[in-house]
């Protein structure tokens, strides 16, 4: 965990509410793991104090990349952010994915919630595991995800309505797949909205893949402290089942969720 | 020109003014790796009460204008966890620790302190007296001065260490608090708690953090903060540590001047964790600035005319 100030090195507006943002945080990228997010200062938001938590989506060098759906004050504030200003950041933070030694990864993602999940692509794919990347959103203006990308990393790509790729639930397009046949040593990850990873996880059990899940509640400090981010997940008796996402997570195995809670 | 930026809390001996406040940091080691914790004038730890604490329903926070509204619910290891988990590594850190108690009981505060009392690693006791009373309706202990009084007594009778009641701003007389708590032996006062507060989604008409009303802390309650220094500076001739708001050195000076020796920094940790490393090197500058040799002299000294 380090304290850096970082120079914006690109942001990319795209879509109507959609942007990515890419970052000079030369000490933050030499250690961040796919699954670790960054907890950042976002300057000059009138009456908004606390720091904005956003998932790394890429590490390129010294570069670290984030995708932002514009959603509040802090984040209609990042999207005007310009090529060259700064910010303070804290990072990296919280649990990563487990990777594992695995021969195939599906990776399900809703919205967003994709981000997390294109890191962990890269990196699976550098240790030689083959990937399978679901993207799910509402409609093709909602896609967390230029087309151009959408193309180069050969991800199954659904919306809601139907507008770009596979028309259904990202969930559907991944039992699909399941229905073709899991071979051999397998792991899955989902980040994304509550019942999309609840699915996801249902599907995982029937089919016999071991699940990790990307959890995301408010948070204030980002490092444990003020314990804003306590999440109920199954009660094991220690701390009554909660959980920190900042630091406990925000990466938990699917067996330790109850999503009877959610 | 040398700067004493040291202070005297009744007898307890801080290198500088600028403490940490209790639920901001922890048990002391989380920030270790963004800042050099012994710079800090103290660290007041995470509220300890006799047995473990799991705490409040999600959702816990909401930011507001100039703010934000917690409802942890003291969340906490328990006292013995506290001694065998978190006491060693403070043992370690070379400034001064201030434990932070509380209880649902008049009685659980003593509790908390009869298991503590024969350890060593912190300096001294900060009472946190504004949680609910289960014996009185949930109504906080620190707004009954009987009550406040009775906890301190028990406290003092069971300790030498410093005592530091911790005092909610939602009385009508802060006064009549304060007065009690230095009649009944306290060392220094440390106000204010957070506010009581709240916020409601309009869209679901639900409330923003699960307990409905929580603790309003951050930059907006500032002035609130610092009338009730100014009052209890009037009531009391104890010390004052000044808490609320607090985010640079000019905040922080504005509390000393008012009539606190010594300040806590809270919400403005999250927002930057080296806040209070910023906020000493300024007080210090500003000395320096007016020909001030010692910080201390600076206290209480608003002018008035």
């Amino acid at each position: 965990m380090t304290q850096e100030k970082g120079s914006i090195h690109r942001i990319d507006r795209f879509r109507s509410s959609l942007f990515s943002l890419q970052i000079e945080l030369p000490a933050i990228a030499e250690t961040a793991v796919p699954g670790q997010f960054v907890h950042m200062k976002v300057e000059g938001v009138q009456h908004a104090i606390l720091r904005r938590p956003l998932s790394i989506a890429g590490v390129n060098g010294n570069i670290i990349r984030l995708i932002v759906r514009i959603v509040g004050s802090g984040t209609e504030r990042l999207a005007e952010y310009k090529v060259g200003q700064t910010s303070d950041f804290i990072g990296p933070l919280g649990s990563g994915f487990d990777i594992g030694d695995v021969e195939t990864a599906y990776l399900i993602g809703g919205g967003i919630g994709d981000a997390p999940l294109l890191f962990l692509q890269d990196e699976s794919k550098n240790r030689g595991i083959k990937t399978h990347l679901f993207v799910g959103s509402l409609s093709h203006d909602e896609f967390p995800l230029e087309d151009e990308e959408v193309k180069e990393r050969g991800l199954v790509n659904c919306t809601d309505d139907g507008s770009f790729g596979f028309h259904g639930f990202v969930t559907a397009a991944f039992e699909e797949q399941m229905k073709r046949g899991v071979k051999g040593n397998t792991r899955a990850y989902t980040c994304g909205p509550v019942p999309m990873m609840k699915e996801a996880a249902r599907l995982c059990k029937e089919y016999g893949i071991p699940l990790q899940v990307s959890l995301e509640n408010r948070m204030g400090c980002g490092v444990g402290v003020c314990q804003g981010c306590a999440t109920k997940l199954k009660d094991t008796g220690e701390r009554g089942g909660f959980q920190l996402v900042c630091v406990d997570g925000p990466v938990f195995n699917a067996e330790e969720i109850d999503w009877s809670l959610f | 020109m040398k700067v004493d930026l040291s202070v005297r809390l009744g007898s307890l001996q801080l290198k500088n003014p600028v403490l940490t406040a209790s639920g901001t940091f922890g048990y002391g080691t989380e920030y270790g790796e963004l800042l050099d914790v012994a710079a800090l004038g103290g660290i007041v730890i995470k509220t300890i009460t006799p047995r473990p604490r799991p705490g409040n329903p999600s959702p816990r926070i909401w930011e507001t204008s100039g703010g934000m509204l917690n409802t942890i619910g003291l969340a906490n290891v328990g006292v013995d966890a506290f001694i065998t988990d978190k006491l060693p590594a403070l043992r370690k850190i070379r400034t001064a620790i201030v434990v932070n108690i509380a209880g649902s009981t008049v009685e659980e505060y003593w509790e908390v302190v009869e298991k503590l009392d024969n350890e060593k690693g912190f300096d001294a006791y900060e009472i946190n007296v504004s949680c609910p009373n289960v014996k009185d309706e949930g109504m906080a202990f620190g707004t009954n001065p009987k009550v406040t009084e009775k906890i301190v007594r028990g406290v003092r009778e069971r300790t030498q260490r410093p005592i530091i009641p911790k005092l909610t701003p939602n009385v009508t007389s802060l006064s009549e608090i304060a007065r009690a708590c230095e009649a009944a032996g306290a060392d220094a006062l440390s106000m204010i708690n957070t506010l009581v507060g709240m916020s409601i989604d309009v869209q679901s008409r639900q409330p923003r953090i699960s307990t409905v009303t929580g603790g309003y802390s951050g930059p907006s309650i500032k002035p609130v903060a610092l009338a009730k220094v100014f009052e209890a500076h009037k009531a009391v001739s104890i010390p004052l540590i000044g808490i609320g708001g607090i985010s640079s050195a000019a905040d922080a000076l504005e509390f000393i001047i008012a009539g606190a020796s010594a300040v806590q920094v809270g919400t403005a940790t999250f927002i930057d964790p080296r806040t209070s490393l910023y906020i000493i090197s300024g007080l210090e500058e500003y000395c320096e600035n007016h020909d001030l040799s010692r910080i201390s002299d600076l206290v209480g000294s608003i002018q008035l005319d």
